[in-house]
């Protein structure tokens, strides 16, 4: 059976003379609950396994086979759906709208790798995201993203985090399916421009690490937050650290953090005075990111389909648009008063507009605390991965001459080694 | 490094790296090949296909052409999912050369990889964390400033919608008129509540448009319908449609002069097909209803709208189809802010029958119920029942209350059948309706039982009237009869010996009757059949007239009559 797109529909022939009779359409049934069920089982048991593998084992080897498998099960075989990344938007939508439900599975696949994050880090991330999986397998020669830039672009996933639920709460759509660029590769189908984005992103991870991940998952966020708390979380060294800097290049992905132990004395210095203009000036900040937010929201709107077709009807009868559209020709047909639609149109828009307000103190807020953070220094006595950013993929474990000790493989020559206990 | 892997692996990883990604490459610059030449709209948009089919419609019986066009077609379409299928297996060739590709590039890394040494770094830097932590700060700044900027930009073109016009509570009216407002009137097909009856009128006894007497204006309808005149104050509304439009115009009571003419205007300016209606039904027959506020009309076509008193069109609506045997004829009743619009179509299985509710001011659906009923000719009508309000509807084969609030059913009895058209009338707690060419039948509002049925004189179209104790109908040839209210026992009859379609009415005690031909009976209430009075239009009449004071507005075939002493 081959899927097609929408607009690789056509009419069907005229058989009309000849008596030939189209056979209906077939449409694709659900999948059944014990398969739904049976997919809980699934994420739960590879979230199990890859913390096992992480925090235990140590084994990138065994993350490697594992993300391999979630390509193929979660990605190829499930087509990308339900993910968990998307699931959030479902979970904003049935808080915002008491009337839409939010199935089990979909909760699951949304609330448990946070529950595991909050425990043990992103093991989710590390192979059991099939997104994040792929981009993993897909990384060849790592290019060193500058620092500046990496903090720069990590507002975008905050940003993205809060449009969605803007959009997903207020009924505008679910922007993350929409612009996913993996579910493309993993149904083999879709627009060009996603397939195209998709492949691009592909291309681009075989030198920049993890770039969805990085630099615009959503979820990704929403995990990193979760795991700055957790007890458990992925560590360089299995021992003590030995200040002997060979990890200190293994984080393709930026998300290592120096000790500050043999550092300069100036670096561990925390600027109070900045620090104290940037916490009085968080209010302030987040008021302007309200007031910019309400300001955007009213353009945003656009996205819903209520507040898209009464912006067209309006147009159209008050001539600044001529001709119709598809959508403003049905709404005719219905001989529905334009009034009830601007009505129900203005009730959107000013939804949205509530909404943009909390996305934009929420980005403001993400913005003022990256920016206390880069203000504080914080003393570190070990080489350490960033409790934020790591995603636990053990890239960094065989870096560390103690790690290689423990696994009985050579260590480099000169490299200092924890006195025995 | 390279101690996971055996020696042949890495050696062999390099050609298979090469190969593989040559591969990938290759596939990847056919699916890019493909996805140009393929574009689907290609079949829709073939310029060779829609030229072929230019040349059949002047050429129609060409089968050759047709011929051509079912093989271009086909090519097409083959060619179509041959692409398709290229595409697919392509895709999934892809992925297995990218799979191999990346397992062998791996094995070349780990083959070549070498251990880091920390001494080619060098020492770390003082400064250097602070400049990068600097940088970072600002790229940070920066990175909201530009959020902050998109906001500012998506702020200067926002959504434009009209806002709505602020509301004066002070000098607003209210949304609808009292019960009492609505009983001074005569807003809806026979009168407030649908009785027929106006208690504070009085009627002329005689009146005859060939010589003029007793007639104060006749003023020409522009479209013919057999709808009947509602009147508000000064104004007397009624309704007219061709095939081309359907239309709503105000009289003045006093002088006649036709004040406006309204025609419907749906949005976007299309007008539904006209359905196909019986000569005696006509496209106007529904009679319009006003609160005082806003005058509504509803037409065959499906077109319902509402006009405010200067004609302007607040809103209108398709809300067919309305198609049924001899054509819609069913008028809007009323109830607060609820215009109750009854559309009863084709058999009770079809599930094609539903009673709409819609809000006056908007047009909006209040509520919906769906009806197992035959198509029916009957009018809505909302009584009084114990203080609380009760929509009566009468279709084959149930009599039917609802509540016009919520559209909720109250009750049903199983007491009709065949083609109903007469509206039901209550009064002293009892229902009349009519079962035509069968039954008449009282019964309790909410009772399961019928209190009485009589068989003598059941008209087929026409609507009873009563005065609290009797009843008076008037069947289509011309036999009037009197019953009691309580019992339905026949108290009278009268043979008036003319064809009737429009139903009586009650001005103060006198009852009207106005046959086919336009000849008017006026006889005296009460349990002796005695005439008083007599008329004449001098021209055909379908319509129910409308009493007003000491006048009475009759629609004839052309004109409205306005009659009464001048």
């Amino acid at each position: 059976m081959i899927e097609l797109l929408a607009d690789q529909r056509f009419p069907p022939p005229e058989f009309t003379e000849t008596g030939h009779r189209l056979p209906g359409f077939t449409i694709a049934l659900p999948r059944g609950p014990w398969l739904e069920r049976l997919d809980i089982i699934v994420l739960v048991a590879a979230l199990s396994l890859a913390a096992w593998l992480v925090l235990r084992q140590r084994s990138r080897r065994g993350l490697v086979a594992l993300g391999i498998f979630s390509v193929l099960y979660f990605g190829f075989w499930k087509k990308g759906c339900i993910c968990s990344i998307g699931s959030i938007q479902n979970m904003a939508q049935g808080l915002a709208d008491s009337s839409v439900g939010v199935p089990l599975t979909v909760l699951a696949f949304g609330l448990i790798p946070l529950v595991f994050a909050l425990v043990v880090g992103r093991v989710f991330c590390s192979a059991v995201c099939p997104h994040g999986a792929l981009q993993d397998l897909m990384l060849m020669k790592p290019v060193k993203v500058p620092a500046w830039l990496e903090h720069g672009l990590g507002l975008i996933p905050y940003t993205y985090l809060g449009l969605a639920m803007i959009f997903a709460a207020t009924g505008g759509g679910y922007i993350i399916c929409q612009y996913d660029p993996f579910v493309t590769i993993f149904r083999l189908s879709g627009s060009v421009l996603m397939v195209s984005s998709g492949i691009g992103l592909l291309v681009l991870g075989m030198f920049i690490g993890r770039p969805y991940c990085r630099f615009a998952c959503p979820y990704g966020a929403l995990l990193g937050l979760a795991s700055k708390v957790s007890k458990w979380r992925a560590r360089i060294t299995p021992d003590t650290c030995t200040q002997c800097r060979l990890c200190e290049q293994s984080c393709p992905f930026g998300a290592l953090n120096k000790s500050t132990v043999d550092a300069p004395s100036r670096t561990v210095r925390t600027d109070k005075h900045l620090l104290a203009v940037i916490i009085l000036l968080l209010p302030v900040l987040i008021c302007a990111g309200v007031w910019g937010g309400g300001a955007a929201g009213k353009s945003l709107a656009r996205k819903h389909r209520v507040v898209s077709l009464a912006e067209r009807v309006y147009l159209e009868e008050t001539g600044k648009a001529q001709g119709t559209t598809d959508e403003s020709a049905a709404f005719r047909v219905t001989g529905a008063p334009v009034e009830g639609l601007y009505a129900e149109a203005r009730a959107v828009r000013d939804r949205y507009v509530t909404a943009s307000r909390l996305c934009g103190g929420w980005i403001a807020l993400v913005a003022g605390l990256k920016l206390i953070a880069l203000a504080v220094r914080r003393k570190r006595d070990d080489y350490e991965t960033d409790e934020t950013r790591c995603v636990a993929c053990a890239r960094c474990f065989k870096s560390c001459p103690q790690e290689l000790q423990r696994l009985g493989l050579p260590v480099p020559e000169g490299a200092r080694l924890a006195p025995p206990p | 490094m390279n101690d996971a892997a055996p020696h042949w692996v890495c050696k062999l990883a390099l050609p298979a790296a090469v190969a593989s990604g040559l591969l990938v490459l290759m596939l990847a610059g056919l699916l890019a090949c493909n996805e140009a030449r393929g574009k689907v709209s290609t079949l829709v948009h073939s310029r060779q296909v829609i030229r072929l089919h230019e040349e059949l419609r002047s050429r129609p019986r060409d089968e050759a052409l047709k011929e051509r066009i079912r093989r271009l077609d086909l090519e097409l379409r083959e060619e179509m999912f041959y692409r398709l299928e290229l595409s697919h297996n392509a895709s999934r060739a892809l992925l297995a050369g990218l799979a191999v590709f990346l397992a062998s590039a791996h094995f070349v890394r780990v083959s070549r990889g070498r251990l880091p040494n920390p001494q080619e770094w060098g020492a770390r830097k003082a400064g250097e964390e602070n400049r990068v932590t600097r940088l970072s700060r600002r790229a940070v700044a920066g990175g909201a400033a530009l959020l902050a900027g998109t906001a500012v930009c998506l702020s200067m073109s926002p959504v434009r919608l009209p806002e709505p016009a602020p509301v004066v509570v002070a000098a607003a009216a209210p949304a609808f008129p009292t019960a009492q407002e609505m009983q001074r009137q005569w807003p809806s097909f026979r009168g407030a509540n649908g009785l027929g009856s106006a208690p504070n009128a009085t009627a002329p006894l005689s009146w005859n448009a060939g010589t003029g007497a007793n007639i104060r204006w006749k003023t020409a309808v522009p479209l013919q319908g057999m709808s009947s005149p509602v009147v508000w104050d000064n104004a007397v509304f009624l309704t007219g449609a061709d095939k081309t439009q359907s239309c709503v115009y105000r009289f003045d009571v006093d002088s006649g002069a036709l004040e406006w003419t309204a025609t419907v205007r749906l949005p976007g300016g299309t007008r539904p097909e006209t359905p196909e209606v019986g000569d005696n039904t006509g496209l106007a027959a529904p009679t319009p209803v006003t609160d005082g506020r806003r005058v509504y009309a509803v037409f065959p076509t499906g077109e319902i709208a509402a006009f405010d008193f200067s004609g302007k069109q607040v809103w209108a609506r398709n809300i067919g189809p309305l198609d049924n045997s001899y054509g819609y004829a069913a008028s809007l009743a009323i109830y607060q802010d609820r215009l109750l619009v009854q559309i009863d179509r084709g058999q009770p299985e079809d599930g094609e029958s539903k009673m709409v509710a819609l809000d006056t001011q908007t047009g909006q659906p209040r509520w919906e119920a769906k009806r197992d009923v035959a198509g029916s000719w009957s009018s809505p009508v909302v009584f009084d029942v114990g203080g609380k309000p009760e929509l009566i509807t009468c279709a084959n084969p149930f009599v039917i209350a609802y509540n016009p609030v919520d559209g909720k059913e109250l009750w049903r009895n199983k007491c009709l059948d065949s083609d109903v058209a007469p509206s039901p009338v209550m009064a002293a707690n009892m229902i009349v309706a009519v079962a035509p060419n069968t039954d008449i039948v009282g019964l309790r509002p909410g009772a399961a039982d019928i209190a009485w049925k009589s068989d003598q004189g059941v008209p087929d179209a026409t609507s009873p009237v009563t005065d609290g104790q009797r009843v008076y109908i008037v069947n289509s040839d011309g036999l009037l009869t009197c019953y009691n209210l309580q019992t339905g026992k026949v108290i009278w009859t009268h043979d008036l010996g003319d064809q009737f379609y429009a139903s009586p009415i009650l001005a103060g005690n006198a009852l009207i009757l106005v046959s086919c031909k336009g000849a008017a009976w006026v006889v005296e209430a009460g349990d002796v059949y005695k005439e008083i009075g007599k008329g004449d239009l001098g021209e055909e009449c379908c319509a129910s007239p409308a009493p007003v004071g000491g006048r009475l507005l009759v629609r004839g075939r052309n004109n409205l009559f306005c009659i009464g002493a001048k």
